[in-house]
């Protein structure tokens, strides 16, 4: 509940506006991360434990549970009625899961379900737990994650996230084209699973390079060059649900901002329909407001709703996160 | 100054208020949204959307359309060899000797290169002549340690030479 103080008439400035929002309970938002946690520990485990086996025993690939084969065969499998090389059907009973899933929850399957994805989370919060405490790269890595980035940073970020549609478009015409799989040349996820019969390949520098630099970025390989992340934002787009910031419950403490994998200014936002959310709920885990993030469903019938109650501007927003933690 | 003999914060730190404040000095704006929306319980949404990818493999699984080896192509060059579409039953057979794989059987093998035997297979990788042709290729050449599956294809492509 939301309870006003004082209000100045009209809803203008008032400088003596004050509203108190109920608090969440600091344990709400640890279940959300260790559900999450715990949701791609075990994917981790049954891929590998695939992996592992193929390689032992010579069972089944753990390639055939890439989503990706499944965009990547489409078109063949719809034209000729193949599939092409390294792609099974059950790579597109994967690649329709995740459109069903971009369709309901955007990004999830990147936040709670990419192995991949998991790993680079991995390999990040090693690397912060390294760069924090060596001051200069501290600064860089929170330079390169753009959350005090500067303007350059932050356009360099824009700039590059553009790769990831451009290796979908290769990825997807390429392999209509060709009949092969292109993209599995450079796909790191590939140079993984191949590990052990170590080959330095174009995918395995790409892997390197993808581990390397989430010491410092979190997610570099989401962010800039994933074509099955690129297929679920186009997907994505049109799912009903999404993060819902209400501006009236929000504290400006930037904690949201600070606890996304992919630097989206969600205190900025109304609804977070950004086509980089992953869908992990971070925000909603670390926003301290009972009401200021939530998760919602829009219904078909678009009305325009107005809250009655006074809120904040963005930009003018000065809480910190220890006025917050007070 | 600081003490040096400060207390544990978490001995200091009173219990959280349970209202939050929003500091004074700010511009009251209304919050907009074009679209009627509802709230979904957090747990409820993540239940359903990790349901969601289980159900749709489990009744892909049980539809018959969930295959994780072999591959569904189309035969197209080789007489013999039989399309098996998306039956999901596994390898279907090859349409070349380049496309022998381990995890097809000597059946799957026979079948595509029909003047070959299933004997003529067994024995050049070294397997009892009794082995159901229901085995796939990768186990005999574990077993048999003899020639792996690239020497046969050179084989198979050396026998349709003939």
């Amino acid at each position: 509940m939301i309870v006003q103080d004082e209000q100045t008439e009209g809803g203008h400035p008032a400088a003596d506006v004050r509203v108190r929002v109920p608090r969440r309970r600091p344990t709400w938002g640890r279940k959300v991360r260790w559900t999450r946690r715990a949701t791609q520990g075990a994917v981790i485990a049954v891929v590998g434990w695939q992996a592992v086996s193929h390689v032992t025993s010579g069972g089944e690939s753990a390639e055939a549970w890439c989503p990706l084969g499944g965009f990547e065969g489409a078109w063949t499998m719809v034209t000729t009625g193949r599939t092409v090389a390294h792609v099974h059907t059950s790579s597109l009973v994967l690649a329709a899961t995740v459109l069903v899933l971009a369709l309901a929850g955007k990004g999830f399957f990147c936040g709670w379900l990419c192995p991949f994805g998991s790993l680079q989370e991995m390999v990040h919060a090693a690397g912060r737990a390294v760069t924090d405490r060596v001051p200069p790269l501290r600064r860089l890595r929170r330079k390169l994650n753009l959350r005090a980035g500067t303007g350059r940073w932050r356009r360099i970020d824009r700039a590059l996230r553009w790769g990831r549609w451009l290796v979908l478009a290769w990825a997807i015409i390429g392999a209509a084209v060709t009949g092969t799989m292109v993209f599995r040349v450079a796909d790191p996820w590939i140079a993984l699973l191949m590990v052990a019969e170590f080959e330095v390949s174009l995918a395995f520098v790409v892997l390197v390079t993808a581990l390397v630099l989430a010491l410092f970025i979190e997610r570099p390989f989401c962010r800039y060059a994933c074509p099955l992340g690129a297929v679920q934002a186009l997907a994505g787009k049109l799912s009903p649900i999404a993060v819902q910031r209400d501006a009236s419950a929000c504290l400006g403490c930037d904690l949201c901002n600070q606890a996304c994998p992919v630097a989206i200014p969600v205190n900025t936002r109304t609804r977070v329909t950004d086509a980089s959310c992953i869908g992990c709920l971070e925000c909603v885990g670390a926003c301290p407001s009972q009401n200021g993030l939530t998760v919602t469903l829009a219904m078909p019938t678009s009305r325009a709703s107005r809250t009655s109650l006074p809120s904040t501007e963005p930009d003018r927003q000065t809480a910190s996160a220890t006025e917050i933690a007070k | 100054m600081r003490s040096p003999l400060r207390a544990h914060p978490r001995d200091s730190t009173p219990a959280p208020a349970p209202e939050l404040s929003i500091p004074r000095g700010r511009r009251t704006v209304p919050t907009q949204t074009k679209l009627h929306t509802h709230r979904i319980p957090v747990a409820m949404y993540v239940a359903a959307l990790l349901l969601l990818p289980t159900l749709v493999v489990a009744g892909s699984m049980s539809a018959g359309l969930w295959a994780s080896a072999g591959k569904s192509t189309t035969p197209q060059t080789v007489q013999g060899a039989t399309p098996s579409g998306l039956s999901g039953a596994g390898p279907e057979a090859p349409a070349a000797p380049a496309d022998v794989k381990g995890s097809m059987t000597v059946q799957q093998v026979v079948d595509a290169f029909s003047p070959i035997s299933a004997a003529q297979i067994l024995t050049k990788l070294g397997a009892p002549l009794d082995t159901p042709s229901s085995t796939q290729l990768k186990t005999l050449v574990e077993k048999g340690n003899s020639i792996d599956v690239p020497t046969l294809r050179t084989w198979l492509e050396e026998e349709g030479a003939k």
